[in-house]
């Protein structure tokens, strides 16, 4: 899949953090990054990385590493996965920045989920995102060079996005050409139900629970893009081709 | 913040140095040095403080225990902190102060200042008002300064009857107490001219039924909890000035393009901004075991509406302060500041009933339950809710106790901030009391888009923040025993949060629908439920 649109970035996993230097793109866009990162199936080899293991949350590196892999995965800025994340000039590493503990920190679970699920393969999956740490271009190749990463890896942006987990055995079964057999998935937590990232980008909200303004549904729904808006989705799309 | 907090411990060292070393100094630097740490009564109106006080306790509180040589708290910081009056806006840093001391980053140093802030605050608001004696001089009797009509103004003597009068808040104290007798209830008229000084609660359904109507609370003498809500000058002045104090007004046409939006607490202008408080109190009766322990106010109690035919009663009664809330909105956070304090004695927490390790007696538990109390946090009987004239404020099932446990047990870190403040309180009634929590916004980017920009247009605040105007609270859930009783929990949307559930407020304005292209109609309230009560 070298036509992939994942290939024509740059530089993304840094420029994540520079939410000033938000990219144009529209919210179709972002979606269809969303089924891109699903969906690519590009095979490249993992330069020579030896693959960790026992990661752990608590974990800065680690930490990083896995919000650098989403970000790469779901298009959607790191200071979206973890809203208290800041730049410490100082540090010159990506893997040395703090990735902050916000008070829902969904983050946390989700690595604790695919910690639990799959050890290796989500060690393998950090370890490419260390490796690859300047490029979610190179992250993206590296991931799809093997069905084992490629598949948790759909996995952890369906989690990202709808706060449910998808097996990857399942999403690989249905990945043959003309499967599309309905695939189970279960939510992950009641805050997971919450925090899907797809509600924040169509600006809807789940049943049962919403934090949107009285009235909300009779405004137009903001740009994502749009820099000049007053939302916060100028922290969104950097990431996106 | 930490060059300055050095400067001053470095005067503070060497103001130490010299009277150690002996050396010949003036008796006036003598004489400033205790004047330095001498506490000083507070002015009977609020002033707020906008300088630096970062809280000067050194290490980390989110522990088990607190650190060494953080208690006696010295003299000077006690001058500063209870002289302090109340912060103009909050001043808090996720870098710790001192970090070789392992006091921890990031969230949780953010919650330590706001939890330092609210302490500040429950310590100006409660100090006394008669701005002749400090709060360590505080009998439980003593008329503290949020109690004053200068300073906060009860929401039922604003949101008046369309046939009545406007309200007003003159400045000088005979127009004050002219206003208030003429918002005395005729039920209560007589017993007020014997006492005017007496506190007036209006009760309506809010005053005992809990929010989303979830039911009363039942003390353990087998009266109902009163809850009372209040505004300060800066609310009042921004309510009359827009006409938002009636129906009528806020429903106008002029109101319908109107984004509410009370002024912000600055600390570059030294402004106190907005301030709203949700009180709860207590009936002592002659049968309240420990009535010396709470802060209690001579009041007259009108009971709430019910059968047109029946009489209200009015009540005179000694009320006991069980819960307060104090909210703040403040330029960099204008979702507001949500402090919690409650009365030490009123629930045990889940941890300690589990463990049966009580500390009782407890104002809404009992320790002595076998089979016959009803479940825990279980709601009194619907039938019962209405208060009955005839019982005046006993419930009607004669054996109904609350019995409340509280779902959320205190951080260490706030456990080790109440013991802090508790020292410097001994022996005043206000070492009862005990901070839960500090509700703030907590995602630096979404709360300061644009609210902290002095050349942002009217209104300040952006209201347009979606998709979360609430700009993810911390914490997450948050709920007074007294106040939130039946909201307990962290089930999203369902329990009580603070910012959460009052992002939903609005108020009567017209046209939040179908605005045309490019007009925003958005009929909040800015996170206040009061405009609702408007007649």
């Amino acid at each position: 899949m070298s036509t992939s649109r994942h290939y024509e970035r740059n530089q993304v996993a840094s420029g994540a953090m520079d939410h000033e230097q938000a990219g144009e793109v529209s919210r179709r866009a972002v979606l269809a990054g969303t089924v891109a990162a699903t969906a690519a199936a590009a095979v490249l080899p993992v330069a020579g990385s030896a693959y960790a293991q026992g990661v752990d949350p608590s974990s800065k590196p680690d930490m990083m590493a896995f919000l650098l892999l989403s970000a790469a995965l779901t298009g959607v800025h790191v200071i979206t996965l973890a809203p208290e994340f800041s730049i410490d000039p100082k540090k010159t590493d990506i893997l040395d920045q703090d990735p902050g503990v916000d008070p829902i920190n969904v983050k946390n679970d989700y690595f604790k989920w695919l910690n639990a699920h799959d050890a290796a393969t989500f060690g393998k999956l950090l370890q490419i995102a260390k490796d690859h740490r300047q490029s979610a271009a190179e992250i993206i190749a590296a991931v799809n060079a093997g069905d084992d990463t490629k598949f948790l890896a759909r996995s952890i942006a369906l989690l990202w996005y709808l706060g449910s987990w998808y097996k990857p055995a399942d999403l690989q079964k249905n990945s043959a050409p003309g499967k599309r057999a309905l695939i189970d998935s279960q939510v992950v937590s009641a805050k997971a139900y919450t925090q899907g990232l797809v509600w924040q980008i169509v600006q809807a909200h789940p049943m049962g629970y919403s934090n949107l303004q009285f009235g909300y549904w009779s405004r137009e729904p903001v740009d994502p893009n749009d820099q000049n808006s007053r939302s916060d989705f100028g922290f969104i799309t950097q990431t996106i081709p | 913040m930490r060059d300055n907090r050095l400067l001053a411990a470095q005067l503070t060292t060497a103001l130490g140095l010299i009277v150690l070393c002996g050396m010949s100094t003036p008796t006036s630097a003598q004489t400033a040095a205790a004047g330095a740490s001498e506490i000083k009564p507070l002015p009977p109106i609020f002033k707020c403080n906008a300088n630096l006080l970062p809280d000067p306790f050194k290490g980390k509180l989110a522990g088990p225990d607190i650190p060494t040589g953080i208690l006696p708290v010295s003299d000077q910081d006690k001058a500063n902190i209870l002289n302090s009056d109340l912060p103009c806006q909050e001043r808090v840093s996720p870098n710790p102060v001192n970090a070789d001391a392992g006091e921890a980053e990031g969230l949780e140093n953010l919650q330590r200042g706001f939890d330092f802030y609210s302490w500040r605050t429950f310590v100006a608001m409660n100090s006394p008002a008669d701005g002749k004696t400090t709060i360590l001089q505080s009998q439980p009797d003593t008329p503290t300064r949020w109690e004053s009509m200068d300073n906060f103004k009860q929401l039922l003597d604003v949101m008046l009857p369309t046939k009545m009068q406007p309200p007003k808040w003159p400045t000088d104290k005979a127009a004050m107490e002219a206003e208030r007798d003429r918002l005395i209830p005729a039920e209560c008229a007589v017993l007020h001219k014997q006492m005017p000084e007496r506190m007036v609660v209006k009760m309506i359904e809010e005053s005992f039924n809990e929010p989303f109507k979830t039911g009363p609370l039942i003390d353990q003498q087998g009266r109902y909890a009163i809850f009372d809500i209040l505004m300060n000058r800066q609310m009042f002045d921004y309510i009359m000035k827009n006409h938002l104090n009636s129906k009528p007004g806020q429903s106008s046409a002029a109101n319908a393009g109107l984004a509410v939006d009370f002024p912000p607490g600055q600390n570059a202008d030294a402004t106190l901004g907005a301030f709203m408080l949700k009180v709860s109190w207590k009936i002592l009766g002659p049968d309240e075991p420990k009535p010396e322990t709470f802060h209690k106010v001579k009041a007259l109690v009108l009971m709430p509406p019910g059968d047109p035919k029946v009489k209200r009663p009015c009540l005179p009664e000694t009320l006991g302060l069980i819960g307060f809330h104090a909210v703040h909105k403040t330029a960099s956070r204008p979702q507001w500041i949500w402090t919690s304090f409650e009365h030490a004695k009123n629930v045990p927490d889940k941890d300690e009933v589990a463990a049966k390790k009580f500390d009782g007696p407890y104002n809404f538990f009992s320790v002595n339950c076998k089979d016959d109390c009803p479940e825990a946090n279980a709601t009194p009987p619907r039938e019962f809710w209405q208060p009955d004239p005839a019982l005046q404020l006993k419930f009607k099932d004669a054996k109904f106790r609350s019995q409340i446990v509280r779902e959320t047990p205190l951080t260490d870190a706030a456990k080790n901030m109440n013991k802090i403040f508790h020292s410097m309180l001994k022996g005043t009634v206000w070492e009862n009391y005990m901070l839960l929590s500090t509700q703030w916004p907590s995602v630096f980017g979404c709360t300061s888009l644009r609210s902290q920009s002095s050349e942002a247009p009217v209104p300040k605040t952006d209201f347009m923040k979606q998709p979360d105007m609430t700009c993810s609270p911390a914490p997450t859930f948050f709920a007074n025993s007294t106040l939130e009783t039946y909201s307990q929990g962290d089930i999203p949307l369902a329990s009580s949060s603070c910012i959460a559930c009052h992002g939903n407020a609005v108020g009567f304005q017209t046209g939040a629908s179908n605005p045309k292209r490019g007009e925003v109609h958005l009929n909040q309230s800015d996170f206040t439920f009061m405009l609702e009560k408007a007649q």
